[in-house]
This record gives C-alpha cells, sequence and structure tokens, in this order.
C-alpha cells in the first residue's frame, strides 16, 4: 500500500518528488562545474572540492603548514558546532523562559519589551567586537554573541506565540487547579511549539553566521580561524570545501531539530504538522 | 464519593467596557441560591448573561461587586474543586487521552501512578477504557466530550459548571451523553449548573431552571417530572407549561405574534 | 502634552528600565578598570563617546580641502568628525540599499519564473535549500576573491543573502495559494497576465512583505560583515579600526549610530509597507483570506 503510494505517477508523489530533487541538485553541480571551468582558479569544480573534503577532513598537511593543528577539519567543525549549539541552547532557554514570563507577568513584559527592541534591531554584529574585548577569550565571546542573539529570538517567538494561544486552554488548565508550573510546562510550551521551533530555526541558521564572523576577527581555531589562514594562502578550493562541510553540519543540526518537532507534534492532525 | 456543594450568589454585577466604549453589565445583580446536589439549568438567549454567570461561579470572571460563594467559602479564582466543561473542544490536544483526565488529579498532588489508576477507572466509567493512550485528534467530537466530563468528574470537584457543553453535538450523540450525565450525577450527588439555550436539554436534565435575561434571573422553574425523562413525559402537562413559562420569558410569543401580523398585511 | 503624559505613565516601567540600562552603564564606565591604553577605558561613559571619542573620528578624515586631515599631521576637529561619519555612513547606507533592492527585485523574479511550474519548483527546491543553509557571513572571503574587496563586491554579497530569501519566499508564497483559485480564473477565461495580477501578486504580497522585516537585518549584517572583513571603508570598518587600537569610545559611538539606522530603517519600512497597503486595501484583505 504504502508502496504503491510512494510509486505513484505524479509530482507530488515521494518519488516524483526524489526524483527530481536528485536532477536538480545534479544540474546544480553542472551548473558549478561550467562555472569554474569559465572563471578558473577561484571558482574550484565540485570534484576538486569533493577530493579536498576527503583528503584533508582528519588531518591535514596544508594546514599544518599555516600553522594550524594538524588535526585537518574536523577538530575546527567540531569547536565551531559545539560553541554554536551551546549559544542556541543556552539562548533558547533564556528567551524562552523569558517570554513566556512576559506573558504571565506584565511587570516582566515592560521591563523586556524595550531590551528586546533595541536589542532585535540592532545587527548584533556589532556587539561581536566589544565581547572580543571584554570577555577576551574568543569561544566565550562566540558563545555569548549567539546565546545573547538566539534569546532575543526565542523571547519574541515564545510571547508571540504564548499570546496565540487559545485562552479557553487556560481557562480549562485553571480549573482543574493548574498552578503556574503546570501552566507553563504542561500547557503553553507543548501548545506554542511548533511556533517556537520556527524561531529556534532562525537562532541556528543567522548562529552558524555570527560565530563565524567572531572567529574570523581573531581566534585561534575554529572554522573561521582555518578561513583566515587560508585567504591568506589564497586557497579557495579549501575555504569552499571547509564552508561546505560546515553548511552540512548546519543541514545536519536543522534536520535534528525538524525531527524533534516532528516528535512533538504527533499529536498534531497531518496536515498541521509540515513547518 | 464526594457530596455536592451549596452556592450563594448575592447581588452579583459585572460590567464590561465595550470596544465601541459604552459599558455594559452582563450581570446587573444576580441573587441565586442552589442547594446540594441539584442540577440546575441557565436557560436564556445569547448575550444575556448565562455564560457569565458561570464563569463567575467558576472565578474565571472577576465580579464588579456582589459576592459569590460555593460551599461557604468566598470564590476568587478558579479551582480544582470547580470543574468546568466548556461549549468548546478544551480536551488538550498534546496529551494523551489518559494524560488529560490524569491532569487534574496531578494538579492536586496525586502521585503520577494515583492519577493514572483513578484516570484509568473513570475512563472505564464513560466507556473509553479503549482509547487511553489515543490522541484527542483520535476521537469523535462526543468522545471527547465524554473524556472532559471524565476529567472533571474524576478530580472529585464537588460543583461542576459546564457551559453549553453538548452545544456543537449531533441530536443522538446528545441524548446519549444525557443519559451518562445524569448517571454519573445520580450517582455521585455532585451540584451542577448546566448553561444552555435549548429547552428540552433543561428538561431532560435539571431539577430547576433560572431563566436568565438581561443580566438577572428572571424566573425560577422547579421541575418535578420523573426520571429518564423519556419522550412522554416531556409532553406531560407539566413540562408543557414549563416550556411555554421559559418561551414567554425569552420574548418568543411576541416574535411570533409579529411574523403572523406581517404574514396577514 | 497630555499625549506625552499619558505615554510616560503607561510605559513608566518601559522608561524607567531604559534609564536604569543607560545609567548602569555609565557607572560601569567609572567603576571598571582604566587599561593602560589611553582612550580605551573598558567600558567608556557617555561623556567620553560623545566627546573625544566623537572628536577622534576626524582621524578617518582623507580630504584636506574640507577638513584638515590628522594622519597628515592636520589637528582633530568636529567638523572632520562629522564628515567622516557622513562619509562612511553614506557608503554603508548606499550598499545596503541598492544590494537590497536589487537582491529584492532579482529574487522575486527568479522565484516568479521557477514557481510557474511544479516541475520546476521540483527541480529547484533541494539545491536552494542547501544554498540557504550555507552561512552567509562565512563566505563573505570567497566573494571577496570573486569581486575583489570593493563597493561592488560589498552591494553584491548583500543582494545575494537578500535575493535567496526572497526567491525561496516567493515560490513558498506562490505554491501556498489554492490551485482552484486559478483554475477557477481559468475557467472564467483570464489570461496569464490576468491570473498573475489579480491572483498571484496580491497572494504573494504579505509574503514579500514579511519577508522585508526579515531581511533588513540579515542585510544589515550582511553590509557590517563585508566590511569588517572585506571592503575598506564604511562604518562597520570604522568599529574594525577602532577595535584595532582597542578604541572602546570610538566602538560605542558607531555602535549607537548604527543602532539609530536600523531603528530607523525598520521604521521607515512600516512607515512605507503601510502606505502601499492602505493603497491596496482590496488585495491585501483578499490575501488574508487565501
Amino acid at each position: 500500500m504504502r508502496l504503491r503510494k510512494f510509486f505513484r505517477i505524479g509530482l507530488d508523489a515521494p518519488l516524483g518528488i526524489f526524483l527530481l530533487s536528485v536532477i536538480g541538485l545534479a544540474l546544480t553541480l553542472a551548473l558549478w562545474q561550467v562555472a569554474s571551468e569559465l572563471v578558473g582558479r577561484y571558482m574550484p569544480p565540485p570534484l576538486a572540492v569533493l577530493n579536498n573534503m576527503i583528503a584533508n577532513f582528519s588531518a591535514s598537511r596544508a594546514l599544518q603548514g599555516l600553522g594550524l593543528p594538524p588535526g585537518g577539519y574536523l577538530p575546527h567543525l567540531m569547536y565551531t558546532v559545539w560553541n554554536v549549539t551551546l549559544g542556541v541552547s543556552i539562548g533558547v532557554a533564556i528567551g524562552i523562559t523569558t517570554g513566556l514570563a512576559s506573558w504571565r507577568w506584565r511587570m516582566v513584559d515592560e521591563v523586556t519589551d524595550p531590551i528586546v527592541t533595541i536589542f532585535g534591531t540592532l545587527p548584533i554584529l556589532v556587539a561581536a567586537p566589544f565581547f572580543l574585548i571584554w570577555f577576551g577569550l574568543v569561544a566565550f565571546a562566540q558563545v555569548s554573541l549567539v546565546a545573547f542573539y538566539a534569546a532575543v529570538i526565542l523571547h519574541l517567538y515564545s510571547l508571540r506565540a504564548s499570546r496565540n494561544v487559545d485562552p479557553r486552554y487556560r481557562d480549562y488548565a485553571l480549573t482543574l487547579g493548574a498552578n503556574d508550573s503546570a501552566l507553563f510546562r504542561r500547557i503553553m510550551v507543548p501548545a506554542a511549539l511548533p511556533e517556537l521551533v520556527g524561531g529556534i530555526r532562525i537562532a541556528f541558521a543567522a548562529a552558524w553566521g555570527l560565530a563565524a564572523i567572531a572567529e574570523l576577527l581573531g581566534a585561534q581555531f575554529g572554522v573561521g580561524r582555518v578561513i583566515v589562514s587560508l585567504t591568506a594562502v589564497y586557497d579557495v578550493e579549501s575555504i569552499v570545501s571547509i564552508v561546505l562541510l560546515l553548511s552540512a553540519f548546519a543541514v545536519l543540526l536543522d534536520v535534528l531539530v525538524l525531527a524533534g518537532r516532528a516528535w512533538a507534534t504527533r499529536w498534531m492532525p497531518r496536515e498541521a504538522r509540515r513547518p | 464519593m464526594t457530596a455536592g456543594v451549596s452556592i450563594e450568589v448575592q447581588d452579583a454585577r459585572c460590567r464590561f467596557r465595550h470596544v465601541s466604549g459604552n459599558t455594559i453589565d452582563a450581570l446587573a445583580g444576580v441573587d441565586v441560591t442552589v442547594q446540594p446536589g441539584e442540577f440546575v439549568c441557565l436557560v436564556g438567549r445569547s448575550g444575556h448573561g448565562k455564560s457569565t454567570l458561570l464563569r463567575a461561579i467558576a472565578g474565571l470572571t472577576p465580579l464588579s461587586s456582589g459576592i459569590v460563594q460555593v460551599g461557604g467559602t468566598t470564590v476568587d479564582g478558579p479551582s480544582v474543586d470547580r470543574g468546568m466543561v466548556f461549549q468548546e473542544d478544551t480536551v488538550f490536544p498534546w496529551m494523551r487521552v489518559i494524560d488529560n483526565v490524569a491532569f487534574g488529579l496531578k494538579n492536586k498532588g496525586l502521585s503520577a501512578q494515583q492519577a493514572t489508576d483513578i484516570a484509568k477507572d473513570w475512563l472505564q466509567r464513560v466507556d473509553l477504557a479503549d482509547f487511553a493512550a489515543s490522541w484527542p485528534r483520535e476521537l469523535s467530537g462526543g468522545m471527547r466530550k465524554r473524556v472532559a466530563i471524565a476529567t472533571v468528574f474524576a478530580t472529585e470537584a464537588p460543583l461542576l459548571l459546564m457551559d453549553e457543553p453538548f452545544g456543537a453535538l449531533d441530536y443522538v450523540t446528545r441524548l446519549s451523553l444525557y443519559g451518562l450525565l445524569t448517571e454519573l450525577w445520580s450517582r455521585t450527588g455532585r451540584t451542577i449548573v448546566f448553561v444552555t439555550h435549548d429547552i428540552e436539554e433543561a428538561l431532560i436534565l435539571a431539577d430547576r431552571i433560572l431563566v436568565i435575561k438581561d443580566g438577572g434571573v428572571a424566573d425560577d422553574l422547579r421541575v418535578s417530572l420523573p426520571r429518564p425523562r423519556d419522550e412522554e413525559r416531556r409532553a406531560s402537562p407539566e413540562a408543557v407549561a414549563i416550556t411555554k413559562t421559559i418561551t414567554r420569558h425569552l420574548g418568543l410569543a411576541e416574535l411570533l405574534d409579529r411574523h403572523a401580523g406581517e404574514a396577514q398585511k | 502634552m497630555k499625549a506625552l503624559r499619558r505615554y510616560v505613565v503607561e510605559r513608566k516601567v518601559s522608561l524607567l528600565t531604559i534609564l536604569a540600562l543607560l545609567l548602569a552603564w555609565q557607572a560601569a564606565g567609572y567603576l571598571s578598570p582604566t587599561s593602560a591604553l589611553r582612550g580605551s577605558p573598558l567600558v567608556p561613559p557617555f561623556e567620553f563617546i560623545f566627546g573625544p571619542a566623537l572628536l577622534g573620528m576626524s582621524d578617518y578624515w582623507q580630504y584636506e580641502a574640507l577638513a584638515p586631515v590628522p594622519s597628515l599631521g592636520g589637528e582633530q576637529t568636529w567638523r572632520g568628525a562629522f564628515l567622516a561619519l557622513g562619509y562612511h555612513s553614506a557608503l554603508t547606507l548606499w550598499r545596503l540599499v541598492s544590494g537590497f533592492v536589487i537582491g529584492a527585485v532579482i529574487g522575486t523574479i527568479l522565484g516568479l519564473l521557477v514557481a510557474r511550474s511544479s516541475i520546476t519548483r521540483g527541480l529547484f527546491a533541494l539545491p536552494l535549500h542547501l544554498l540557504r543553509m550555507i552561512p552567509l557571513l562565512a563566505t563573505i572571503p570567497l566573494f571577496q576573491f570573486w569581486f575583489g574587496a570593493t563597493n561592488m563586491s560589498a552591494i553584491i554579497f548583500v543582494a545575494y543573502g537578500v535575493g535567496v530569501v526572497y526567491f525561496v519566499g516567493t515560490i513558498n508564497a506562490v505554491s501556498n495559494i489554492p490551485p482552484r483559485y486559478i483554475e477557477y480564473a481559468r475557467t472564467l477565461g483570464a489570461s496569464e497576465w490576468r491570473i498573475f495580477r489579480s491572483i498571484i501578486f496580491p497572494a504573494i504580497l504579505p509574503e514579500l512583505f514579511s519577508s522585508v522585516m526579515l531581511t533588513l537585518g540579515l542585510a544589515w549584517s550582511a553590509v557590517i560583515g563585508a566590511e569588517y572583513i572585506g571592503v575598506n571603508s564604511g562604518i562597520g570598518r570604522m568599529i574594525i579600526w577602532a577595535e584595532f587600537f582597542s578604541n572602546t569610545g570610538r566602538m560605542a559611538l558607531v555602535t549607537i549610530l548604527l543602532m539609530v539606522y536600523a531603528g530607523l530603517s525598520y521604521f521607515l519600512f512600516r512607515r512605507i509597507a503601510a502606505r502601499i497597503l492602505s493603497w491596496m486595501p482590496s488585495s491585501a484583505s483578499r490575501s488574508a483570506v487565501l
């Protein structure tokens, strides 16, 4: 039954979508190949980039030659991925807490509102050099920058999401004796979760760039540091490789977030579950 | 088994500010006394204050002045001792059926195990034992109402407040739920206040019907028909007399007269 | 006056919060240890930011005809400071606005072209998704290699960042239009252009506007990022020049300026959006139904 649905002819059938995606990806790679023939040195062809990724993934002479540790791309990737994940996690926890608290207590809303308005409009990037001077340690600056941004985004998302939760659920919960803790944990968070995931994905998407900028501005380690070193020797092939590898991790984490969303929204009807 | 409690409403007033800037008196000085274990229906047209009175008793809508006492204690906010079933589907869609029924019990401080055991027992009594692990979306509208009823009965709240709970259901489902509700009520002896705009519903369920009009109690009618109130009993002279009284209060007679007059012209 | 008083009374907690933040900054400025380098307190107090730091901005002025140039031995002047700030602000704003407009227009047009058939939509879906997952700011060095560390490079970078969002947003908006609307229009004999004008365009308009709010922040980040690492001018670059000497006062000054610019850009856009949406009330309300 399922198989038949999969092989059903049509552009909305899973097989059709899958085939189109594969063809689309192949065409993109072909286009890239053509572009690299035209541009030359600064646009390495896809196969060269793939070879580079494999050759330098866990051990690299080239990086060693630039004065970096000999571990290849992997330790730098893990370092950046870890800092991003840590920063986003901290920010998400803080943002959801303050967002829900602002929904519950007017006072909290009035205090947080101007702060979030100011830092929501400020391109958070300008804080990066300050964080670097104040905290010295790049990792700390990086994590706080990402956490700060994620907290602002999640505050706004959770406040909006909690205001969108149908008030009848709150009334019903109160007549069943729910206290604040039960109200937050068992009513507001699950009801607002689908919208919150949207905020988490946005926070992650921006976090990769923020972490990279912090490293580009002066780190001893991490993807940004590798890019700086490679830029100095005009090694575009390696830059493309490590940027794409970082993107692969970004995709992976996004898939994980979506999987978490699918699990957390399994109570919803199928049509409503799509992100 | 918990017995019901009494309700005492004294000169309850509730004033809202409408978006237009006008103030509206949803309750204009209501006095009501309900005996423990009574099944009271509030009947009236939309917008005359039935739901506001119910929400005031629940503690969800604060009064502008006056007092509501339940079991001798003044109401100042919602509580697990006053269970409420809403017209809308309020069963939490993100909790499995069993967790919905156990929610109020856990709020009362019962352990997860105790709460689940009691919830299972109540699901059995509303004939939903097989659906304990289902999501609410997998149930029909009538089944979800049974979940809501099991939830408020399970908490042992001595007072149950129902705001047109069966309004959105089809006729047959409604009839079967009347049976379930009266059976649970007569067995447990809770006090029930039930808002409806349907006179037949009130005749089937109530000991007493309060006609609500313009934010006040227009009439207080006792229904002493024997139960179960089948079609024949609902057609008895007593029932017809009550129906006539209510329709007179609701202004139906004048409406019909006017239509008849217009038709003659 | 009365309105002002009411505003103050209603928002007194918020206003007090802002005041408290400003005072806390000022207090931190006095309490934090002063560093060995002159002109670089860890937390610069406001009189420092708007005093010596502001005056010091004249260091970045290059044209002797209008004000003395300190790097050629001239003295620091207020005139030079404001000229330098204005010059670099104008550069940054130009990059932001032109990149934004180019990106939005091209992205939307590409999106409309691709969204026309479900085959092209299927072909582009995965590559576009992957393209969007590439961290934008990490690709700045690549844009430098491709287009040089130039003004044009910064504009292209902003346009790329903004354009991808519009590209994807437009495709999504078009594919979310229930097909029965378009089929219904076809049965009424509507031409392609008419379908576009009366169904597709009003349907994607709200999506375009919400994309603006999303991409405005992105565009600011892109232009500042490009100036941090690539182009050697603009107010983003001024922060880096100042950071090189840990000149926190100047950094704070530019940050405040950027805050004002970004806030103004959001405010202006909201006004424009309200204007445009009120010109087309029918399309806005129709799209709300879709």
